[in-house]
């Protein structure tokens, strides 16, 4: 029988600039206290270094402890402090989902089922 | 009103260290689907045990550091349905996270403070919590509770 715990422990970050101002990140695998430490430092660099809007795909996400949360909450008021923006990508990943909601993540950073709908919420120019 | 788990419950012991949360969560997982508990509490389960566990790491201090960790995990029955229950047992200091003040959901960014979710998490994802010192022990029960589908 596999072993769905080490099945999905392969942690990852990749990101792509669909343009300019506009980045999208994938975080995957398993985001307990191991898998955090390994994409911590990557992830920060890409998310909140520079004042552009910034997409957080964790639809690849297997398994979100809340190290992982306070990775992306740290990284999502840094990008706010340089001026920049941060939105998540949940799709139909309801345990991510349930992790986020039970922390009233959405209150403070727009979460989106929707990629198209996410990336729109990011391509609406700042007031 | 949840009963103790059974003697033939199942158990684990770990050390205090995050590269053995993962066979913890093996052990678990593997554990919950012997005794037929549902993905859904399995899942959460499992959160509120790596929950539990990195508050150990992170805040039990020495006493924590230098003796394992007990965990044991069994069915108990509920009036309402089924129950699983998983009780976790560290040397640390007394600490009744039961009681501890959680801290208000963020109303922005600016206010979010990034501590203090992982004890949030497990209170909002278990049906019961309950602590109590024995032996010279801290014992932690937490329980899942589920109706089975006819």
């Amino acid at each position: 029988m596999s072993d769905p715990v080490n099945a999905g422990t392969t942690v990852f970050v990749k990101h792509e600039d669909l343009s300019e101002d506009l980045r999208r990140i994938c975080l995957g695998g398993r985001l307990d206290m191991i898998g955090v430490g390994e994409i911590e430092l990557p992830f920060t660099a890409l998310a909140a270094t520079r004042p552009i809007a910034v997409l957080v795909d964790l639809t690849g996400v297997s398994f979100l402890a809340s190290v992982g949360l306070r990775c992306i909450i740290q990284s999502a008021k840094a990008l706010d402090l340089k001026g920049g923006r941060m939105a998540l990508l949940v799709g139909d990943n309801s345990l991510v989902r349930s992790t986020l909601d039970a922390v009233g993540i959405a209150e403070i950073i727009p979460t989106f089922v929707d990629e198209s709908a996410a990336l729109d919420s990011l391509r609406v120019p700042q007031t | 009103m949840t009963i103790a788990p059974r003697p033939c419950a199942l158990g684990l012991e770990i050390d205090p260290d995050p590269r053995e949360f993962r066979r913890a969560s093996s052990w678990l997982r593997a554990g919950g689907a012997s005794l037929e508990v549902p993905e859904e509490q399995i899942d959460r389960l499992e959160l509120c045990l790596n929950e539990v566990l990195a508050n150990l790491v992170e805040h039990g201090g020495d006493a924590v550091a230098s003796n394992p960790i007990q965990l044991e995990l069994g069915t108990s029955p509920v009036l309402s349905g089924c129950g699983v229950q998983l009780v976790v047992c560290d040397r640390g200091e007394p600490f009744d996270s039961c009681q501890a003040d959680l801290r208000p959901l963020p109303g922005s960014l600016e206010q979010a403070s990034p501590g203090g979710l992982g004890l949030l998490l497990v209170k909002t994802f278990c049906d019961e919590m309950h602590y109590r010192v024995l032996e010279g022990r801290n014992e932690l029960r937490i329980s899942m509770h589920w109706t089975p589908r006819s």
